[in-house]
């Protein structure tokens, strides 16, 4: 859940960023073309896009269809023994890959131990907390002392003005020494603070004006939402550039919607009211800062824009906020199109029942050999593990792309996740993804398994560079050894194939007995340690900060009695495609009892 | 109100203190004497009572043989002082993000404030 919330944090991050620097290349035209109003509420495309993941999953695309997925009608059958027949798959899914592979978030944290990953996430978290908290309390002292040291008056031309503008707001004004220039302070009951300084009635009328309409604009509110989204993006500085671009805007667009409508006269007081209020604390020293050159041209900057003002042409508004629609749309679609290809899926485990889905391929290629549910029963401490083959249909379409590998290759594991928890009904906590590399490494570290092998397996193929080669019977097997049994197909010579049924039965198969050599009286710090290294080794958003956990479950778990399943289901053969065919009520069944 | 830097390191203050405590010119020896607790030499009081003439903190007259010290602002003025660089640090921190004021707390020069009165034609 969290790592789901941090990913999806980060994706906002990198398309805000862009979206950042967009506008700023943009800034000397759109600021000459489309105003300063623009300039300022442009800005808020960009909050929406860092504070909003979106998700939109892309329907996926055609898939080639290549010789090799051709296939050739099995004869069912359910036996473990290997029977004849078997499509002619000599190289596997190599040219699944036409569908350009999706950016993938996870595979560039790869090397990035599962562990290490949620320190990243902790760390962020405590980050934004910690930045949110410290600002909001600067804010909160300062209104503190400012409170304490000053008096409020009456202000009847407040009233007035406000009983004008049909504004709703009560605002209290407040005098005191504190502070250089009047404030508008306050999301939710705003005052507005003023220096001690005397001021002539037209002084004051302009000051009013001013700051009425930040309060009518909700520009507080525009500002805190800007806090908030900086603190969730504190790590990312051009998050904090661009709340400065949005706070410097802010002024200037309040000048200009405060003097457009302004005779010179007018104009002329509302600037010199602002030198005045400079002037009082003006400094004496000579040194020169940049600080100091910043705050100059900022004000040159304002008076520019205030003396400058007209009216913009109803084309050009238009136009600006097409445009503006536009720049939003664009980043919030980039921003679900990547978000949908990364987000890990949700579904806490409910504590008593654990569903994982194992996706097994082999290294470097794209198509997923192996796809099997593993149900864990924490209360009674059961494991199941249901089979489903590779070309299980999802859904009614038919055809080629409709198959759970092809929607592997094409949208990920994400995708398998919905097909299995919409189509098969079956909810899904983790997923782990297990290349034959790893398995050879995890295989390793458990110091290999004693299994029988069915029958004599010999095959070669070069193009693959895959050569098998493993007697039948009982005998220690090794990582490499491991994968040539799970990669076998048929013999060179005679051709024995084992059907997709067998194969799937032999991998459960291998599982179930690899469990029970290995964690039956396995000690808590042993499991712990395997656990962990396993995860180290697989693709998974199992959090390794759960291990614990579920060792102290499952220490003492009879792993003799585990069930092994397959979906239930038939072969259906239908124009050239074989696909096998989902029989929903038998898997409700075997569900209800065994994987809920 | 004046706006000349004030300047009073965390010693200074210490000395200051007692001279506004006290209400009237003292000598540097009756400053350590008060200070007596603190256990600083007549010499760092002497010192530093020089620094603050030099910084304009403190004024002194000649009565006989002994320099008698006053403070050249008061203690509510200095206070203010210090309060309102407090805020000001808060608000530029980033309060100012979360306020709206009419301009940012701008420090300029009397320079300045002319030039941009020159530039947009502003005498009055």
């Amino acid at each position: 859940m969290m790592s789901q919330i941090f990913t999806s944090v980060l994706l906002m991050s990198a398309v805000g960023s862009v979206l950042i620097l967009v506008l700023l290349m943009l800034k000397p035209f759109t600021k000459k073309v489309f105003g300063s109003h623009w300039q300022y509420y442009i800005w808020l495309a960009v909050l929406i896009v860092m504070i909003i993941p979106l998700r939109i999953q892309l329907p996926s695309a055609p898939v080639e269809i290549s010789p090799e997925e051709l296939s050739i009608p099995e004869l069912q059958t359910n036996e473990v023994q290997i029977v004849e027949q078997e499509p002619v798959e000599a190289s596997n899914g190599q040219n699944m890959n036409t569908v350009e592979t999706p950016f993938k978030l996870s595979d560039t944290i790869k090397g990035v131990h599962a562990g290490h990953y949620n320190i990243i996430i902790y760390i962020w978290a405590t980050g934004a907390a910690l930045f949110f908290m410290y600002g909001l309390f600067k804010y909160g002292l300062f209104v503190n002392i400012l409170r304490r040291s000053s008096v409020k008056i009456s202000c009847p031309e407040m009233t007035k003005a406000l009983k004008e503008t049909q504004m709703k707001n009560k605002v209290n004004v407040y005098v005191t020494d504190f502070i250089d220039a009047p404030m508008m302070v306050g999301l939710f009951r705003t005052s507005m603070w003023l220096p001690n300084h005397a001021l002539s009635e037209k002084e004051f009328h302009y000051i009013l004006m001013h700051e009425l309409t930040h309060l009518k604009r909700h520009d507080l509110l525009y500002k805190w939402f800007a806090l908030a989204v900086s603190s969730i993006h504190w790590f990312n500085p051009l998050a904090h550039f661009a709340v400065k671009q949005i706070n410097e805007e802010c002024e200037i667009s309040c000048d200009l919607a405060v003097t457009t409508t302004m005779n010179n006269e007018d104009k002329n007081g509302y600037m010199n009211t602002i030198l005045n209020f400079i002037s009082a604390n003006k400094v004496r020293e000579q040194i020169f800062t940049t600080a100091m050159a910043n705050d100059k041209n900022q004000i040159i900057r304002r008076f520019d824009m205030i003396r400058e003002s007209s009216k913009k042409s109803k084309i050009i508004i238009t136009v600006s906020i097409i445009t503006a629609l536009f720049i939003l749309s664009i980043a919030m679609m980039s921003s679900g199109i990547l978000n949908a290809k990364n987000i890990i899926p949700t579904n806490e485990p409910d504590g008593n029942r654990t569903n994982i889905v194992l996706i097994g391929y082999v290294t470097g290629q794209k198509h997923a050999d192996t796809i099997m549910l593993f149900s864990l029963d924490n209360k009674n401490k059961d494991i199941s593990i249901l089979s489903i083959p590779s070309y299980t249909q999802i859904g009614n379409t038919g055809g080629l792309q409709s198959r759970i590998s092809t929607i592997y290759v094409s949208e990920g594991e994400n995708a398998v996740i919905d097909a299995i928890q919409s189509f098969l009904d079956i909810p899904v906590n983790y997923y782990v993804k297990l290349d034959t590399d790893s398995l050879k490494n995890v295989v390793d570290i458990m110091e290999g398994v004693e299994y029988n092998v069915p029958i004599k397996m010999v095959y070669d193929d070069p193009y693959q560079n895959l050569h098998i080669n493993l007697e039948k019977g009982v005998q220690k097997m090794d990582g490499s050894k491991i994968e040539q049994l799970l990669r076998f197909r048929n013999n060179n010579t005679p051709t024995v194939p084992i059907g997709h049924i067998e194969r799937d039965l032999l991998h459960q198969d291998f599982i179930a007995k690899l469990i029970r050599q290995k964690l039956v009286n396995m000690d808590v710090s042993n499991m712990t340690k395997l656990a962990l290294a396993i995860l180290n080794n697989v693709e998974t958003n199992f959090p390794a900060t759960e291990v614990p956990a579920y060792v102290s479950i499952w220490k003492d778990a009879n792993f003799n009695d585990i069930k092994t399943f397959s979906l239930p289901g038939e072969n259906v053969f239908d124009r050239g495609i074989n696909n096998f065919i989902v029989d929903h009520d038998g898997l409700s069944s075997l569900a209800e009892q065994y994987l809920k | 109100m004046k706006r000349d830097k004030i300047s009073i390191t965390e010693a200074e203050l210490e000395i200051m203190n007692v001279l506004w405590a006290s209400g009237e010119p003292m000598t540097a020896q009756q400053v350590s004497d008060t200070l007596h607790g603190k256990d600083w030499k007549y010499s760092t009081i002497a010192t530093l009572f020089s620094r603050m003439v030099d910084k304009g903190t403190v004024t002194y007259e000649k009565r006989g043989r002994f320099f008698y010290y006053t403070p050249s602002i008061n203690e509510k003025e200095y206070k203010t002082h210090e309060t309102k660089n407090f805020i000001s640090n808060l608000y530029n921190g980033s309060v100012k993000n979360l306020v709206a004021s009419l301009f940012e707390s701008k420090q300029m020069s009397a320079e300045d404030i002319d030039e941009i009165k020159k530039l947009f034609e502003l005498e009055e």
